[in-house]
């Protein structure tokens, strides 16, 4: 199963690289960097991460949100959310908390992934409540306005229909998230996926956060660590800097598309919550923050046919 | 004067005989509050005021009383430090046994022998433990010889030896550690150490480099030398994992007594009375004398502004003059700040560490400020040199660099290694 091109890439460590993040993530969130009550039902607590990390971390889900909530207002929540490689991600009840639900959101990810997380949402009345009328299976669950969809990415013709199939409107503004995923899958098949999204909905927005700069020492090293953990970053060989990221929208159909590395996106964060993380944990060296920061970047792009202001999405 | 004892006797008496004698609360508290036993009071004076709200005796003296029981906490929490027992007086060697079975470095009677150290070093490399007992024996020997010296320590090169070693943090790079007595030698008589703080956290190794430098210390008092770092602290290691490496491979206990033993650690060094080396750098204001240095009371967690805190906390800038600290403590300071306490003190250079550098160390300062950084790759991410400083007798320095070695998969104490930084 394991792709062909460059180094070997085993899918079980990918998926695991879903534990590593929610593992940091619930971390921060019990160290106040961010509030999210719904984690804990989908992960353990864990071990002391270094601030570095808390705070880059909550430098992704702050970014990532703040757009999320942009494209609800946007559309007055008459939209849907697909999120690839959806892992362990709480943000459809943080939405349902707040009363800000998309008209549909869909989640996938591998069926290991989606099997236990339905197994943990069927077992949980706080995030079983979240959803009305649900159909739950082994791997997948259906409902009026969630789905949870074990589709392979990398197969993007049964990806299509599978979305269709669960109740997608090409016809609906739509926001294609990408936390972290595109930079596992070769670089043709990732073209595959934002190709086929640019071609069925026209009024759209895909927003990816990835690694970059890999050619350095930093990135060396990265590399290196995950060689060892049987990973490989296919996709990022192919999309390593800002620059590529964006021609890659372009090239594959997307307008508009802007790439910045995450120092800038931190930058560019509400500077009084900024100023609150900041004092959760003392950081030694900065330096570490900052190096780790210019190694991640957030893209996106967008086709807005239905004349909805799209291209404002952005920090 | 009143019997407080007995007032609060009788009045507990007529509160046993019936609990709504609002008037025995009040005496019981006024008695406890003569006593001093203030909590007590406390507790007196809140029934009262519940049953006389609109008493604004009541409620006065409730509110006095509070005020003295949080004054109370907050001096009891600022004073734990200061009167705390010593941990070393607890610690008792000639009851700990070492089993037959141990097979590691010993040292019992008399001075500690060199193959002690020799046998240490391969012992840890192995990931072996060394037995707690001489951890112990180590630690309290180095306390003795650290609490006697002054804040500032006078050091020459001795006549037996051409050439002296600054190096820079090493952050519980263990290996990385061994490999600068590689290409550098063992510490010895002819061949003198200095490192220059930040011995611990973020590493997975702090223990075994701690634990190495600290049997150097005692091995060679006179020609071996360890100044304290921002990270030889309470608050770095609780965060940055020295606390827990040193609870999981040992004790509590035994990490009461690291800190106790980084409290008396000198924080600089004058070398041949013209290179000054220190963790951080120089300081917030101008005209510091050395000598007010030799006379830090330092035997405490570092403050957050002073000489002792400029000591560990300050970077160098490009741009003279000085600017608040991008850490948020400590001091920027510029050319012509080091220019100024050069000249004032007859110093030539000063070296610190504090900062990661690509190469393992900078030139700044027109040649007068160094910092030179020992820990390569640190934290496994940022691919850096690491470099140490060799000072001969003309005190012109020269600079060795190295990359980082291999060393046995182990994550960071207490930190989960995320897959890599950021990702997944």
């Amino acid at each position: 199963m394991a792709a062909s091109v460059g180094l070997p890439s085993d899918d079980l460590a990918v998926q695991a690289t879903n534990d590593d993040a929610t593992s940091c993530k619930r971390y921060a969130v019990d160290r106040g960097y961010w509030k999210d009550e719904f984690i804990r039902y989908l992960y353990r607590s864990s071990e002391k991460k270094s601030p570095e990390i808390s705070r880059g971390y909550y430098a992704r889900v702050k970014s990532i949100h703040i757009l999320v909530d942009q494209f609800l207002d946007r559309t007055q929540q008459k939209c849907q959310l697909v999120t690839f490689g959806a892992g362990s991600d709480t943000l459809h009840w943080l939405l349902w908390k707040r009363k800000k639900l998309p008209a549909l959101h869909v989640e996938v990810d591998f069926p290991t992934v989606t099997a236990r997380k339905s197994h943990c949402i069927k077992t949980r009345p706080v995030l079983l409540e979240a959803l009305s009328n649900p159909v739950i299976t082994m791997e997948a669950i259906r409902s009026d306005h969630y789905v949870l969809l074990p589709a392979d990415l990398r197969d993007v013709k049964s990806l299509g229909k599978q979305l269709i199939d669960a109740g997608l409107d090409p016809n609906l503004p739509t926001l294609f998230l990408a936390e972290c995923v595109l930079a596992y899958v070769e670089g043709a098949k990732v073209n595959d996926v934002i190709r086929w999204t640019a071609e069925h909905f026209k009024t759209s927005v895909f927003l990816n956060y990835d690694p970059i700069n890999p050619f350095d020492k930093f990135g060396e090293i990265m590399k290196q660590n995950l060689k060892s953990r049987g990973c490989a970053l296919l996709g990022m060989e192919t999309c390593p800097d800002s620059e590529s990221q964006v021609k890659r929208y372009h090239d594959n159909g997307w307008e508009g598309a802007w790439s910045m590395d995450m120092a800038e996106v931190y930058a560019r964060l509400p500077r009084d919550d900024v100023a609150r993380i900041e004092r959760i944990d003392f950081l030694d060296e900065r330096e570490l923050l900052d190096q780790l920061l210019r190694h991640y970047c957030l893209s996106g792009a967008h086709l807005d046919s239905q004349q909805l202001g799209l291209d404002s999405i952005k920090l | 004067m009143e019997s407080y004892g007995y007032a609060l006797s009788d009045a507990t008496t007529a509160l046993d005989i019936d609990r709504t004698y609002i008037k025995g609360y009040y005496r019981r508290a006024s008695a406890n509050m003569a006593l001093g036993k203030f909590k007590k009071a406390l507790t007196d004076f809140e029934a009262v005021k519940k049953a006389r709200p609109k008493d604004q005796d009541a409620v006065n003296k409730y509110n006095q009383c509070n005020k003295i029981v949080h004054q109370q906490a907050f001096a009891k929490a600022i004073a734990v430090e200061s009167s705390k027992k010593s941990v070393a007086e607890s610690i008792n060697l000639d009851t700990m046994v070492v089993e037959e079975t141990y097979e590691g470095p010993r040292w019992e009677e008399g001075e500690m022998a060199v193959e002690f150290m020799t046998g240490l070093l391969d012992w840890l490399k192995d990931e072996k433990k060394l037995h707690r007992k001489y951890a112990y024996k180590i630690l309290l020997r180095s306390k003795e010889i650290f609490e006697v010296q002054p804040s500032l320590v006078a050091v020459s090169i001795p006549d037996s030896s051409d050439r002296f070693t600054v190096c820079g943090d090493i952050h519980g790079q263990f290996y990385d550690l061994l490999n600068i007595f590689t290409l550098n030698g063992l510490p010895s008589q002819d061949n003198p150490y200095l490192f220059n703080g930040d011995f611990v956290d973020r590493g997975s190794f702090s223990v075994e480099v701690i634990l190495s430098l600290l049997g150097f210390k005692v091995l060679y008092p006179d020609h071996f030398f360890m100044s304290r770092g921002n990270h030889e602290s309470i608050n770095m290691n609780q965060m940055y994992g020295f606390e827990g490496e040193v609870r999981a491979k040992y004790s509590q206990q035994m990490w009461d007594l690291f800190t106790e033993i980084f409290n008396w650690l000198p924080l600089a060094h004058l070398l041949q009375s013209r290179v000054l080396v220190t963790h951080g750098g120089l300081f917030s204001r101008d005209g510091v004398k050395v000598s007010e240095l030799v006379d830090i009371d330092r035997n405490r967690q570092p403050p957050e502004e002073g000489l002792m805190c400029d000591l560990l906390w300050s970077d160098p800038q490009y741009i003279p003059g000085r600017g608040p600290s991008k850490r948020g403590v400590g001091v920027q300071f510029g050319p012509d700040v080091t220019e100024e306490f050069c000249s004032t003190n007859g110093i030539d250079l000063v070296i610190r560490s504090h900062e990661v550098k690509e190469e393992g160390y900078e030139v700044a300062h027109g040649g007068k400020c160094i910092t030179v950084f020992s820990a390569p790759n640190y934290c496994d991410q940022m691919g850096n040199k690491g470099a140490f400083i060799t000072l001969s007798t003309d005190l012109k320095p020269q600079f060795t660099t190295y990359e980082a070695v291999p060393h046995p998969k182990r994550k960071p104490m207490q930190y989960a290694s995320p897959l890599f930084g950021l990702l997944s």
